[in-house]
């Protein structure tokens, strides 16, 4: 199967995810294919299966049926959170988590690419090359000025973009963003988008999962609906709206 | 930040100060001359420094990694039982029984020979090393079981409370070989010096000291660097970490058994300074007092774990003189005070208090 050339060039391939808790189905033979350098939202009701998606492809719930693949090679499955950060998946979760008692630095310090294990986290030091590297982010996620201040003491929208900036600097080749613009102010959620955009593209492929379709528009990317585990429709923004199903999920009839 | 604030170094030349001024005091000033410092004081502060690393060492754990152990009685008393039977060793044929090779509580239980475990602990080269051995291993043994499962909060603290009370309850016990609910004492001399020497207990004071500060320098270097913010981000948001690409796990291991092994040298020290070691060592109420101490001098400020540690621990001595009675009662009010009143602890309020005051003056100014 990882032989068929479409499939070994997935950034993520998803074949059929079977997910089930107690009896619930929260995800029924999902399967979803991603390209390097693609962004893609993926929409869908509350229950729907975005984050129990998310929690697969990350490692923190393991699927009954099905595997990941990660650039053909690496089955997802198989491993857990920590093995599979250091293959390049970053996740974002829907509620800001960020360190909050250590500065906006120290925040992209211990996200930084190192080596994570314990005994030699007690003798690192930070590198000119990491240093560097997190200059930029702190410039991208334009948190330049607050470096020195503690992560709790950012907004909530500066939040998410601190714990975006965190996945940023270990250089991650697929990212997973759960709702980003939730609780966000218009203003927030425009510059937000802007940042994903520039984001993806290159060999780094963004998911985002959401639920504002404003935020959505502005992305301006592919769209993946799922409902009840499942995927419905898959397009642009517009093909999705206009489908007959998911008109009926989203509006009920 | 640097290995040394100016906290830090407040702290070291205070307990230099303290260590050796009491030493000094006690050693060259005759008896009766009115600074002279008398022989059971130079006993107490060594006691107080021996719980000030003990202190020390759950800091380390419950204020940086988010640990709550209820357990770490365990580790001392494990500490103090190493360095019991040493001395138990070193008594030799003048127990009561005078017998050549037993010690007193084995020849009463009418037993032929040393068992085992005993073996190797007349030898200071093994039996000290054995003192952080010993607490290392059951601490990392417990942190495999427990922290790879995942088990935290509430659940660790009530499992590791579980360890220290089957841990009293087997130390009860006369077959176990370790005195039973007497314990181990009658010690006579360590490194084949006398015990109730002026030279000797200063000495062990000094040594109390010199660990408690080699214990400080340890804890800080660990807790200063990334390692350290590492353990905070753990304490913090565990989860996060993880798809960070961290194995916490691993570093509450290290951290926990670093902690067990400073526990048990704090243990090694405080037994040839009061002359015996029980499972009373093991209740489940003294590894509560521990937490109780760092929480009044200010979890997660090492300096405050320690200073809790005395000054609690001089409020214990001078009440449990005055009103035996009060004691729990005061303790337990300590506890409900310093949780309303000053949450973060003596230590930890202090740069509020500092930054407030700054504040009001310069409204003024």
């Amino acid at each position: 199967m990882a032989e068929h050339p479409a499939i070994s060039n997935a950034a993520l391939y998803l074949d059929g995810i079977t997910v089930s808790f107690d009896g619930f189905r929260a995800l029924n033979r999902l399967s979803l294919y991603l390209e390097p350098g693609e962004l893609r939202a993926v929409i869908g009701p509350n229950g729907a299966g975005k984050s129990t998606m998310m929690d697969v492809v990350t490692g923190k719930t393991r699927p009954d049926e099905g595997q990941v693949l990660l650039h053909g090679r690496h089955d997802l499955t198989r491993l857990d959170e920590a093995a599979i950060a250091g293959l390049g998946v970053g996740r974002k979760f829907q509620r800001p988590t960020v360190f909050e008692a250590h500065s906006v630095f120290e925040n992209l310090e211990l996200a930084c690419r190192a080596d994570r294990r314990a005994r030699r986290t007690l003798f690192a030091r930070l590198s000119g090359e990491q240093r560097e590297r997190i200059e930029e982010v702190l410039d991208l996620i334009a948190l330049r000025e607050r470096a020195g201040d503690s992560a709790g003491l950012l907004s909530h929208g500066q939040k998410q973009w601190l714990e975006i900036g965190m996945l940023l600097v270990q250089d991650p080749s697929i990212l997973l963003i759960d709702e980003p613009a939730a609780g966000m102010t218009d203003a927030e959620t425009m510059r937000t988008a802007r940042l994903l955009k520039r984001i993806a593209g290159g060999e780094r492929s963004v998911i985002v999962v959401e639920h504002d379709m404003e935020f959505v528009r502005a992305l301006d990317c592919r769209v993946t609906a799922l409902h009840e585990g499942a995927m419905l429709a898959e397009g642009t923004l517009d093909a999705v709206s206009a489908n007959e199903s998911v008109i009926e999920v989203y509006l009920g009839r | 930040m640097r290995l040394l604030d100016l906290k830090g170094r407040i702290f070291l030349a205070a307990l230099a100060v303290l260590a050796a001024g009491a030493a000094l005091l006690n050693l060259v000033l005759p008896e009766g001359a009115v600074l002279h410092v008398p022989n059971y004081m130079v006993g107490l502060i060594g006691k107080y420094l021996c719980f000030a690393l003990l202190a020390l060492s759950v800091d380390l754990v419950w204020g940086f990694a988010g640990i709550l152990s209820l357990g770490h009685g365990a580790f001392f008393a494990l500490g103090g039982y190493a360095m019991g039977m040493h001395l138990m060793r070193q008594i030799g044929e003048r127990g009561v029984y005078g017998h050549p090779e037993l010690p007193d509580f084995m020849v009463f239980l009418d037993w032929k020979e040393l068992p085992w475990y005993w073996h190797g602990f007349d030898s200071a080269w093994f039996a000290l090393p054995m003192c952080l051995a010993v607490p290392g291993a059951l601490a990392f043994l417990f942190g495999w079981l427990t922290f790879r499962s995942r088990v935290t909060g509430v659940y660790l603290s009530i499992i590791s409370q579980a360890m220290t009370f089957a841990l009293m309850l087997a130390f009860f016990r006369n077959d176990m070989g370790f005195g039973g609910n007497n314990g181990l004492t009658d010690f006579k001399d360590l490194f084949g010096l006398d015990l109730k020497d002026a030279g000797m207990r200063a000495g062990l004071l000094l040594a109390s000291a010199a660990a408690l500060a080699g214990g400080y320098l340890l804890c800080r270097w660990m807790t200063v660097g990334k390692f350290g913010r590492v353990l905070v981000a753990v304490r913090d948001a565990e989860q996060r970490t993880r798809f960070l690409g961290y194995r916490p796990e691993h570093y509450k291991i290290l951290a926990f058994t670093v902690s067990a092994m400073m526990a048990g040298v704090a243990g090694a020290l405080y037994v040839p300074q009061v002359g015996i070691i029980n499972p009373g060592e093991f209740s489940p109420a003294n590894s509560i007092e521990i937490v109780i101490w760092v929480a009044v001098g200010g979890r997660g400020t090492l300096v405050g774990a320690a200073l809790g540690a005395v000054l609690v621990n001089y409020a214990k001595s001078f009440l449990t003189g005055a009103a035996p009675e009060m004691w729990l009662f005061v303790l337990g009010g300590l506890f409900v005070a310093v949780t309303l009143f000053i949450p973060r602890g003596i230590l930890g309020e202090i740069p509020g208090l500092w930054a407030r005051w700054r504040d009001g003056r310069g409204h003024h100014g």
